[in-house]
């Protein structure tokens, strides 16, 4: 059965998203989104302007107590907790280096279980062993890669020194009855009789 | 990720195994390829390859080594079947390479009395061809390796030729467009006395037979040559002063024939100047003749008045001679009549002459 509510939904969801043009014409037609209206341009006032944290929660006193009450509820065996439970150190100076690891966690890397000498001498020969493998690596493709350069070179060398072809031409040959005088005739028929 | 110690220790020795058999083998190659190479370059650069022919390698140390004096009979043979004998003396010094020094003399043209018409142009054929005939004119083994690479020589076992002991060979061409020869050499000092020259089709094409050989030194008959030989074509554009329309003609284009002898020759009545390159394949020869300032004879025909390039070209058994003109030089490429590829090698010099110009 077709309602009220349906004929009207399509418009108010485009009205709500604020997908439709025409918001005034809908709020004037529609109480419930004109209500709707109303009621977000006061939560958006709202939300612009943060509250104001109470004076309590601003107190160093409360923060103090907030301290107190976490290590005394705490974790006793969580290395956090204990470095929370030391005392506070004094305020450093802006320009000193701070410390590379907070003390908790010097302490939990100082207490790892080490690799020996011996097995970590193997990986360093190791990562020099492939880093010298890489280079004699680039090196031949290098070596390999000139002579290939060579090659090509010296294969298109001739193409590139060599004279440009003649053109060619149609060149007739026009046989003779005689031989024609020279060395070579004579050479080999002797005087012309 | 980072391996484990383990397997970085795994990959450590398995590396100490390798890298050492990789290094000897890198090693025992280097020292292989070492031993190989002088090896190799002295087999290169030996004058007397291990398979050379024993014949060919006797007639190449009997050019550098053997002084001597023969008289012979030089018969040349035309198209129409008629010959001409004529008889010369051939004095030779050697000098220890494969152009030893010499001198011809013309004796007479055989059943011609001396004085005929035929006799003084015979003679005077010889002072001006005499050296060619020499060079050029009979079996002689120019390049060792090259006519090893290129002939095979036969040996049809002994014979006697100008009263001497001596051997016969057939030296036959590993390519069918030249000449088989057939020659006799003398057994003590492998002189040839004895050349003929056959073409594919057994005709004969020359002949030079010794009459008297006498071995050693022979005090040579002083020999007006104004010919000099030279380096290259570039020493021989250089003496006849650099004239541009020369060609130097292309390698690559005569296959087995290799560049022999570079020859520059002026004429004393007319000054004009003739470059004469010699091609050989280590027996057989071939020429390409360059005359700059000769006129063009075939300026007046038909396809030449019309600007076509034409090269004339005669051709029977015994010679191929093919002659063009270009920019002033008159060219002329000639060899052994069977040899048909110098028509391809004529039209490629032309090629470049009219590049060139």
């Amino acid at each position: 059965m077709k309602t009220l509510l349906d004929a009207e939904l399509p418009a108010c969801r485009a009205f709500l998203a604020g997908t439709t043009t025409s918001t005034d014409d809908h709020a004037q037609a529609c109480a419930a989104c004109a209500a709707r209206l109303r009621l977000r341009s006061g939560l958006a006032a709202a939300l612009r302007t943060p509250p104001a944290p109470a004076a309590a929660l601003q107190s160093p006193d409360f923060l103090a107590a907030v301290h107190e009450r976490i290590v005394a509820h705490g974790e006793r065996d969580s290395a956090v907790v204990a470095a929370l439970a030391s005392p506070p150190r004094p305020a450093a100076p802006i320009d000193a280096c701070e410390p590379p690891l907070a003390p908790a966690l010097a302490r939990a890397v100082a207490s790892a279980p080490r690799a020996s000498a011996f097995a970590w001498s193997g990986v360093r020969q190791a990562v020099i062993a492939d880093i010298g493998e890489r280079r004699a690596l680039r090196r031949r493709v290098s070596i390999w890669l000139g002579l290939a350069s060579a090659a090509a070179l010296a294969a298109l060398l001739p193409l590139v020194l060599t004279p440009a072809e003649p053109p060619t031409l149609d060149i007739a040959f026009a046989d003779l009855d005689t031989a024609p005088d020279g060395d070579f005739t004579v050479l080999r028929g002797g005087i012309p009789r | 990720m980072i391996p484990k110690p383990a397997d970085f220790r795994y990959l450590l020795e398995s590396m100490r195994l390798v890298r050492p058999i990789a290094a000897a083998c890198r090693s025992l190659a280097l020292v292989a390829i070492g031993a190989l190479l002088p090896c190799v370059a002295a087999w290169a650069q030996t004058d007397e390859p291990s398979n050379a022919s024993p014949a060919l390698v006797a007639l190449d140390q009997s050019i550098r080594q053997q002084s001597y004096t023969i008289e012979q009979v030089r018969r040349f043979f035309d198209a129409k079947g008629g010959v001409t004998s004529v008889r010369e003396r051939l004095q030779v010094a050697a000098n220890g390479s494969s152009a030893p020094d010499f001198a011809t003399t013309f004796l007479g043209v055989v059943g011609e009395p001396a004085g005929s018409a035929l006799h003084t142009r015979w003679q005077q054929t010889y002072a001006r061809h005499g050296r060619r005939f020499a060079t050029q004119g009979s079996f002689r083994v120019t390049n060792l390796d090259s006519a090893d690479s290129n002939y095979t020589a036969h040996d049809f076992g002994p014979t006697v030729r100008a009263g001497r002991s001596a051997r016969r060979f057939v030296v036959f061409p590993n390519a069918v467009d030249k000449s088989i020869w057939l020659i006799e050499t003398d057994d003590a000092t492998a002189v040839p006395l004895y050349a003929a020259e056959f073409d594919v089709h057994v005709r004969l094409l020359a002949e030079v037979e010794a009459t008297l050989f006498t071995p050693g030194a022979a005090a040579l008959a002083p020999q007006a040559t104004t010919a000099a030989v030279v380096a290259d074509f570039q020493a021989a554009r250089a003496v006849m002063g650099n004239p541009p329309e020369l060609v130097d003609p292309p390698t690559g284009v005569t296959g087995e024939y290799q560049i022999d002898r570079v020859e520059v020759q002026n004429d004393p009545l007319n000054g004009q100047w003739k470059l004469t390159m010699t091609y050989t394949d280590g027996i057989d020869q071939f020429v390409v003749v360059q005359a700059p300032g000769t006129a063009d004879s075939f300026a007046t025909l038909p396809g030449k008045t019309r600007g076509a390039p034409v090269i004339g070209r005669y051709r029977d058994a015994a010679m191929s001679v093919l002659v063009f003109w270009e920019g002033g030089v008159s060219f002329q490429v000639a060899g052994r009549g069977s040899l048909q590829r110098l028509d391809a090698l004529a039209r490629t010099i032309y090629r470049h002459a009219l590049h060139t110009h």
